[in-house]
């Protein structure tokens, strides 16, 4: 298993995407609860903790579809706080949703399509949306399945969609809610090595995910959340190692710690 | 000080009235998820069966009236639940809406065929008499109705906290897949639901019966009143519900007390709906809306030049009935034409957008209003008006009600539509009475039917064209999941009021050759009612396709040649209405019908265009095994290789 080696966290100007004293509650929950996180052009975060544990929360609270009570979320050095979901996809982030959000009635090109063309609309500048279109559904491999109806499609190849929607924004910051659920081993693998290609071409990726063995592989920083807090944040191996990690793990399954700790 | 005691009392026994009405709204909403716009109706048809029982056949009234409230009105409402209901569980608003509004069609028809309004009927009295508190009179009619509605609250909150049964209905509105884990199934206990919703609308119907003789449309509609209260109590909560119901009695009956009558007959009715708005305006912003998995495959978009093709067989169509038709049916055939412009509306904003409108007629009033007062009635700048003016109305409508959606954004349209019928056109102010309305260039009847297919073709080639592009694929992306298109930077406003826009402005042009058809237009040609009764047929058509508003046009303006065929009266409306209940099972509409037949015939003929797979996911159960359940991804977690 080859680990890319971790980049400084801190390497030139304002990081591409910065969060500080997040919090979330939903009635009774405190679903987060002042978590901070850097996210750094270039390379790929992940962030990991057991179910509930606030991911998809954070998701949502950076790409603006779930308010915070408190915190400050910049972009680029710009605080976008109070920014609109669609505006702040305007400034570069884009996302894929764990609970599939893909456009049914639709075939898998126009889904890519759409995004292509929303953003041509506004950016006025460019590809051409169709080709652009196009060159997405091979990047994420769609090609042959470009015109089926993506409700009668397999979840894994659906959550490529997404992907490629996501993409066809023109992103800088990627936000992925489980991806590779859905995906078998190869097509994880497959997958795995997309993402670092993508980040290589200077994307901001952050990604949430349960199969610890492409986390460990394609990230080069990661973040454990646990009941809406950070507990560790560190490189995959200083992850591996933390304790505390450890015991958060072996409250979900003595199997996913061992993993934690195994891999690598 | 007696006055005000007085017009106290009316209004609360009012407020009570509404407040049976809507809780019984509320318990089905909450614990089916299904808003039931037949409520309203239920409770006449039980209202009528009552009367039958009592007054028809003589039974004593005490009998009557537990047959009706314990036994017909639960048995029939778990019947609804199970023959009409069930397949709608997880089903589109658009289709629920639908089918309940069918059902209302059908009640409504039904009981005008069997209690036919020649001869007025009333009730009979239950306790004669009356008596004074403080020198106020109240009677004991008006006591009664107190009595049994605190009865009912009292009752309804004990089932909710205190029975297992009660429980477990609040239960499944939190959690449908929890409360069939914990071993009740939600199933059973909607039906219970429907129940128990079904003996509140006969109770309130009955009861309400009295203030008027028995009338199968103002029963029916009296409903709506009760959506404002149920609304009030955001669809959940009882007390707020009752709260809501009697603010709305007391605010009426003080309206009727102190505001000079000529003003209170014009806006009086309007008041609820005012309260309707103001609370639905209210409510916090909701979330945005999420995919669904509706396991329904959608149907290819027209490609320009077979699109072009059939407009031009549709005109060659109109050409040849415009010649071969006697003068009455050539009437209803171009009445189909020219409401099937306003339905063309309805398949753009609806069909394709997901925006559901039940006010589309108003807006065609509107239009056929302009084309008549500007320049003479039959001029072109009352046409460019009738276009632009219901647009501007569309656009504003838009931005009052962008926050809402689903059932709260149909209800806002519905309050929309209600409210015009009062503040506008039976306002001697507003459209004014009978309205002569002109043509613009074809003067004869065969000229202007062929000038109004000819509209009707270029405007659904143009709607298609519009669906095919990238506006359409906005506007289905908006239909299938808001969240995911603010996602990709989507200006989600801008695209829901321009659908809006570009739809009023078909239904004003539909309105003004409306107008020009039928010489004359009144009041009553745009009621709410209208609108419900065309957003069904175009339902019933395929409302999204361009060939579901053409089916529906032609059904319209067939149905009643048919009907002077049959023995059955009201055919129109109950076609509509069963047919609407029938949608439920076969969502897609005739078109949609259609386009499976021709599917599987292509698909028989080895021609393999479109490749018919079953979807990953073809129920309601389906979706969970796509949403990322957590469960199943903690076994994935701690048992994965
Ligand atoms: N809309 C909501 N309303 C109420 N509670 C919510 C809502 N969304 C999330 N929660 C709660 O917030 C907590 C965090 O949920 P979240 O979905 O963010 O977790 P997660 O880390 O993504 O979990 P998973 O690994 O299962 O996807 C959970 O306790 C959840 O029940
Ligand atoms: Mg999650």
């Amino acid at each position: 298993m080859t680990v890319p080696s971790p980049e400084p966290v801190r390497s030139g100007p304002a990081p591409l995407l910065e969060v500080s004293g997040v919090d979330v509650r939903f009635g009774g929950v405190q679903a987060l609860q002042g978590v901070d996180m850097t996210v750094p052009a270039g390379t790929v975060t992940g962030l990991i903790g057991p179910n509930g544990a606030g991911k998809t929360t954070f998701f949502n609270v950076v790409c603006g579809l779930q308010e915070a009570q408190a915190g400050r979320i910049l972009l680029a050095g710009g605080d976008i706080s109070g920014r609109k979901a669609y505006q702040r996809a305007r400034l570069g982030i884009a996302r894929t949703f764990q609970r599939l959000e893909v456009f049914g009635s639709m075939t898998a090109r126009d889904n890519i399509l759409v995004a292509a063309e929303v953003h041509r609309r506004w950016a006025r500048t460019g590809p051409d949306p169709s080709a652009e279109a196009d060159r997405i559904l091979d990047l994420v491999g769609l090609k042959a399945r470009a015109e089926e109806q993506v409700d009668a499609m397999p979840t894994g190849l659906a959550r490529l969609v997404e992907l490629g929607r996501a993409l066809a924004t023109a992103p800088k910051l990627l936000l992925l809610d489980e991806p590779s659920s859905g995906l078998d081993e190869s097509e994880s693998e497959e997958f795995g090595r997309l993402l670092t290609r993508l980040a290589a071409d200077g994307l901001g990726v952050l990604l949430v995910e349960h199969d610890i063995e492409l986390v460990m592989s394609v990230c080069s920083r990661l973040y454990v959340l646990d009941f809406g807090r950070i507990l560790a944040a560190g490189t995959p191996a200083e992850i591996q190692r933390d304790p505390l990690v450890r015991a958060a793990y072996l409250g979900v399954g003595d199997q996913a710690a061992e993993e934690i700790a195994g891999v690598g | 000080m007696n006055l005000i005691l007085s017009y106290a009392v009316v209004g609360l026994v009012l407020g009570c009235l509404y407040a049976l009405t809507a809780s019984g709204l509320v318990v089905t909403y909450t614990t089916s998820g299904i808003f039931n716009f037949a409520h309203g109706a239920i409770g006449m048809f039980m209202a009528f069966t009552y009367w039958q029982l009592a007054v028809g056949w003589h039974l004593p009234v005490p009998l009557a009236l537990a047959l009706v409230v314990l036994v017909l009105a639960p048995l029939s409402g778990a019947l609804i639940e199970r023959l009409i209901v069930r397949p709608l569980y997880g089903a589109s608003l658009g289709i629920t809406l639908v089918v309940t509004l069918g059902l209302l069609l059908l009640l409504l028809g039904l009981a005008d065929a069997i209690w036919p309004p020649v001869t007025t009927r009333q009730l009979p009295s239950i306790f004669p008499g009356q008596f004074r508190v403080f020198s106020v009179v109240v009677t004991f009619y008006e006591l009664m109705v107190l009595v049994v509605s605190v009865a009912v609250a009292v009752g309804l909150r004990f089932l909710f906290t205190h029975t297992r049964v009660g429980i477990t209905m609040r239960a499944v509105v939190d959690d449908r897949d929890l409360t069939a884990r914990a071993g009740a199934s939600p199933v059973r206990t909607a039906q219970l639901s429907w129940a128990l919703g079904a003996s509140l609308a006969a109770l309130a119907g009955i009861l309400i019966a009295p203030l008027q003789y028995l009338d199968q449309f103002n029963l029916t509609l009296l409903v709506v009143t009760g959506y404002a209260a149920a609304v009030v109590g955001r669809l959940r909560s009882l007390p707020l519900t009752v709260a809501g119901a009697l603010l709305l009695g007391l605010v009426q009956s003080f309206a009727t007390g102190y505001l000079p009558t000529n003003l209170l007959s014009d806006i009086g009715p309007a008041i609820p709906m005012g309260l309707l708005f103001i609370a639905l305006l209210v409510r916090r912003q909701e979330r945005l809306t999420q995919a669904r998995l509706t396991g329904q495959r959608s149907r290819r978009v027209l490609d320009l030049k077979p699109s072009l093709f059939l407009a031009g067989g549709f005109i060659a169509l109109s050409v040849v009935m415009s010649e071969v038709l006697s003068p009455g049916n050539l009437l209803t055939y171009g009445q189909g034409i020219v409401l099937g412009v306003v339905m063309l509306s309805l398949v753009l904003l609806t069909g394709y957008g997901g925006q559901v409108s039940l006010c589309q007629m108003t807006l065609a009033g509107l239009g056929a209003f302009c084309m008549g007062k500007i320049a003479g009635g039959n001029s072109l700048l009352g046409l460019v008006a009738a276009v632009v003016l219901p647009a501007a109305v569309g656009g504003l409508l838009a931005l009052v009600v962008l926050r809402l959606r689903g059932i709260y954004l149909a209800l806002a349209t519905l309050a929309f539509a209600y409210s015009m019928d009062y503040l506008f056109f039976n306002h001697f102010l507003g459209f004014g009475g009978i309205l002569a309305v002109g043509r613009v260039a074809a003067q004869s009847q065969k000229g202007f039917l062929v000038e109004a297919s000819v509209l009707f073709a270029v405007l659904g080639v143009g709607v298609l064209a519009l669906r095919r592009g990238s506006f359409g694929r906005r506007l289905a992306a908006l239909n299938d999941s808001e969240a995911a298109c603010a996602s990709i930077g989507m200006n989600i406003t801008a695209v829901k009021v321009t659908v809006f826009v570009v739809a009023a402005g078909i239904a004003g042009l539909g309105g003004a050759l409306y107008g020009g058809w039928q010489g004359q237009v009144g009041p009553d040609d745009f009621q709410m009612l209208t609108s419900l009764i065309l957003l069904l047929l175009v339902t019933l058509g395929g409302i999204d396709t361009v060939g579901g508003a053409f089916a529906a046009a032609i059904f319209y303006a067939f149905s009643p040649v048919i009907q002077r065929h049959i023995p059955i009266s009201n055919f129109q409306l109950l076609a509509v209405g069963a047919g609407a209940i029938f949608l439920g099972r076969n969502p897609g509409g005739f078109a949609g019908q259609l386009s499976l037949v021709a599917d599987r015939l292509r698909l028989r003929a080895g021609s393999a265009g479109v490749p018919i797979t079953a979807p990953a996911a073809s129920s309601v159960d389906g979706a969970g095994s796509r949403s990322g359940a957590p469960s199943g991804e903690a076994v994935r977690l701690a048992g994965s290789h």
